[in-house]
């Protein structure tokens, strides 16, 4: 089921932009750590603050919304639901191979964060210190906190025909989440709102946003913890939504 | 061209721009007004010196520059997408109405529905600054400019992405592009100048009104030039592009 | 009668595959024209060139006595209606709104649309989200948006597809009315059955070229229908030096005119062999549509 999925995907410019994004951030954090030396001296850790600041906040995000609305297109396109669910053996199957061939372009797209910050920090920079493994677990432990969105994300496009239409939901979502961040009046929302998540867990140890925690287990537990639970409530509800909906 | 523009408000039903511009545009005046409540910020409001009308500019010009190339994006990909999926341009084309003919109707259409939503941004950001009791006079100029100008940079990306969305049916490309633009925006607010004035993105940091000069912000002027020269090398390649899309055969 | 559409050398080759060779279009004025053609043939692409939406390679095309050019094509448009491909309609509105918006586009008044509407039996749908009709009810809202305009020629690319045989029989019927009230119809399919029903005209293409373009009695002179020979001994005919193929009630030849036919009846009587009855069979277009496309290309 998952390599049918993945088939799907072949040939596809999900690829390119998976690419692009992180390497957007890369190449931006090195530029604004290069002007603002002054300001940001604190070697690896600001440069990854810098790197992860927007990409954290919003574009990592967003582009989640794109690869959902990407891998639910090619379904809406034609008579293609009609095969999709008479080959699916329980609906359960189809959300989660959907939600894995989504997660595996963001975990190119970690892969390619985590190293690219090092070549860039180490080659580039020429940042003192060795590379903090801490950056490499955050860029890992992201993977499992954007479940969620991906979750909710999947279930949207499902839902939507429309391709623009889940990103732009995606985009108010992750507007309020930067809110909820940056805000003391909204916090409650930053724990359960999916792109909030993200930027919480991206931002564990980050210098450029006050008070966003440490790579502790205390800190990060919850975080991962509701990540799972959340995804598990969203998964349970598109399955829902595929029994009664498509399924009629 | 004008039937064809209430053509496109036609088609516009139950595709939800209304609600979903209104939603962004309420989200941005709010994530720019965050910062007024802020007990250090407050301090500011009775202060001249510390120009809180400045202030809230630069942030509300920042959280334009990143959320504006992506709503362009999506607005666009919906009003040209719905021609890809409903067989449009056919139909279009048997009565008359070209593609290139199209889109440029389109962008017409939005624009119109941008201007109203652009100032009601500006107006609430404002409004939240008097809400939340900045006495220091508010100096409209910069503020009247600003919010010209992010219109006419709005605008000027709906064309992009009305191309886009027409010239390549997967819309990924189209949206896509918003977003890694929308990235690159928001850092050509931090970027040298020359270097912003080459960027399409950074265009979105050139209309600003406001700049920081150490730790304070102050008014500056954009260069109106500059602008001016964008502004014009979209509008050409916009009316070349939708003419060439005349000649495609689907 | 003058004709309405008529091309001369139309030829369109996309990256080296010719997709249409030197077409000799005429298409007479108030007829129902049956295009048929294998899958693949050219057909799409020949009635895209005719409405002005992809250019030809080579060739010249004639609407209403007019050449057709980028420039003239505005001022023909609105007395051509069509539906090529897949059958358009914003799925987000309703049928009703789609119809609107032709109206608009044409400056066309509620009557015509609200006739158009009836004619295909979609008045109690009209307010229905498109993206929720049947395949059939779409393809009706297409012949619609083409009747709305009153036009004086419709191109019509496969208008029965989906439809159930109450649907086909009407769409039939009603092309039909319409050449007969002087509009003309060029109608596209590989439903032989239907073609066979409802043309007067046929031009049959495979390949991109002109197989055959006439009448259908003068098609139907083309070929040769077997010549069935009722005989209780089809063996003493075939000792008789006459081919064919023995079949239960006597003997099938294939080929012979109405001489030759002649000649044998002839030969087998002066034989003593026994006739019970000679025919011929009863010729089907799907036969000599056969013969002429050579059974290649259905598929």
């Amino acid at each position: 089921m998952f390599t049918a999925e993945l088939t799907k995907l072949k040939r596809s410019s999900l690829w390119i932009i998976a690419l692009i994004l992180p390497v957007l951030a890369i190449t931006t954090g090195t530029i604004n750590y290069q002007n603002n030396t002054g300001a940001l001296d604190g070697g690896w850790a600001s440069f990854t603050s810098q790197v992860v600041l927007f990409y954290g906040l919003l574009f990592f995000s967003i582009g989640i919304g794109l690869l959902a609305a990407t891998v639910w297109r090619v379904e809406h396109r034609g008579t293609n639901w009609n095969l999709l669910l008479t080959t699916t053996r329980h609906p359960l199957l189809l959300v989660a191979a959907k939600v894995a061939a989504i997660t595996l372009p963001i975990i190119f797209m970690q892969l390619t964060l985590v190293i690219g910050t090092f070549l860039s920090g180490t080659f580039l920079l020429n940042l003192d210190g060795p590379f903090p493994w801490q950056f490499a677990v955050i860029g890992l432990l992201t993977i499992i906190a954007s479940l969620p969105l991906v979750a909710a994300q999947s279930l949207l496009s499902m839902l939507l025909k429309s391709f623009a239409a889940p990103v732009a939901i995606c985009l108010i979502g992750s507007v309020i989440g930067v809110a909820s961040v940056t805000s003391t009046a909204l916090q409650p929302v930053g724990y359960v709102l999916p792109q909030a998540i993200i930027t919480r867990t991206m931002n564990l140890g980050s210098t450029a946003i006050s008070g966003s925690g440490g790579l502790t287990l205390g800190d990060a537990l919850p975080i991962i913890l509701t990540a799972v639970g959340l995804t598990a409530v969203i998964t349970v509800l598109t399955v829902g939504a595929i029994r009664a909906i498509k399924l009629r | 061209m004008k039937r064809a523009v209430a053509l496109e408000f036609r088609k516009m039903r139950r595709l939800r721009v209304v609600p979903i511009v209104l939603v962004l545009i309420v989200a941005v005046a709010a994530l720019s007004s965050a910062s007024l409540f802020s007990g250090s910020t407050r301090e500011t409001f009775d202060d001249p010196t510390a120009a809180p009308w400045a202030a809230l500019l630069l942030t509300y010009t920042f959280m334009a520059a990143m959320t504006s190339p992506i709503l362009a994006a999506v607005l666009a990909s919906r009003q040209t997408d719905i021609e890809n999926t409903g067989s449009g341009w056919t139909l279009a084309s048997t009565a008359g109405y070209t593609p290139g003919k199209l889109c440029r109707a389109k962008l017409a259409a939005l624009a119109v529905i941008l201007l109203p939503a652009v100032a009601l941004q500006t107006l609430l950001v404002i409004g939240a600054g008097l809400l939340a009791s900045i006495t220091v006079p508010l100096n409209v100029a910069p503020w009247i400019g600003y919010t010209v100008g992010l219109l006419l940079v709005d605008i000027a990306f709906c064309a992009l992405h009305i191309w886009l969305a027409a010239k390549v049916e997967n819309q990924l490309i189209s949206v896509g592009i918003g977003m890694l633009g929308a990235f690159i925006g928001v850092f050509a607010l931090l970027m040298p100048d020359w270097l912003t004035r080459l960027i399409p993105w950074g265009y979105f940091a050139m209309i600003s009104q406001v700049s920081t000069s150490g730790r304070d912000v102050v008014y500056a002027t954009p260069a109106y030039g500059w602008i001016a020269g964008f502004l014009i090398i979209v509008g050409i390649a916009f009316t070349l592009a939708t003419r060439r899309l005349d000649r495609i055969e689907r | 009668m003058s004709a309405v559409i008529t091309t001369s050398n139309l030829t369109k080759t996309f990256k080296g595959h010719t997709a249409v060779d030197s077409l000799d279009l005429n298409v007479p004025q108030g007829v129902v024209y049956g295009f048929l053609g294998p899958n693949g043939s050219g057909k799409s692409t020949t009635m895209k060139m005719i409405l002005g939406l992809t250019q030809p390679t080579s060739g010249d095309i004639t609407v209403f006595g007019e050449p057709l050019t980028r420039a003239s094509r505005s001022a023909l448009l609105p007395s051509i209606g069509s539906m090529i491909e897949a059958p358009p309609g914003y799925g987000h509105l309703t049928g009703a709104e789609n119809m609107r918006i032709v109206q608009h586009m044409l400056d066309l008044s509620d009557a015509q649309i609200t006739q158009a509407l009836s004619t295909v039996r979609l008045t109690e749908h009209r307010d229905k989200l498109v993206r929720n009709y049947s395949l059939g009810m779409k393809q009706r809202l297409g012949i619609a948006m083409a009747l709305a305009r009153d036009p004086a020629l419709l191109v019509l690319d496969e208008p029965t597809n989906g439809l159930d045989p109450a649907g086909i029989e009407e769409i039939r019927e009603l092309l039909v009315q319409l050449a007969q009230r002087g509009i003309t119809v060029m109608v596209s399919s590989h439903l032989l059955d239907e073609i066979d029903k409802m043309a007067d005209v046929l031009g049959i293409l495979s390949s991109g070229k002109m197989l055959f373009q006439g009448t259908r009695d003068a098609l139907f002179q083309h070929s040769v229908p077997d010549l069935i020979i009722t005989t209780p001994d089809a063996n003493a005919a075939l000792r008789h030096g006459v081919t064919g193929v023995p079949i239960p009630e006597g003997i099938r030849i294939s080929g012979v005119d109405k001489d030759q036919a002649a000649g044998i009846v002839h030969t087998l009587a002066i034989a003593g062999v026994p006739i019970y009855e000679v025919r011929r069979v009863q010729q089907r277009l799907e036969d000599v549509f056969m013969d002429l496309t050579g059974r290649g290309g259905l598929l």
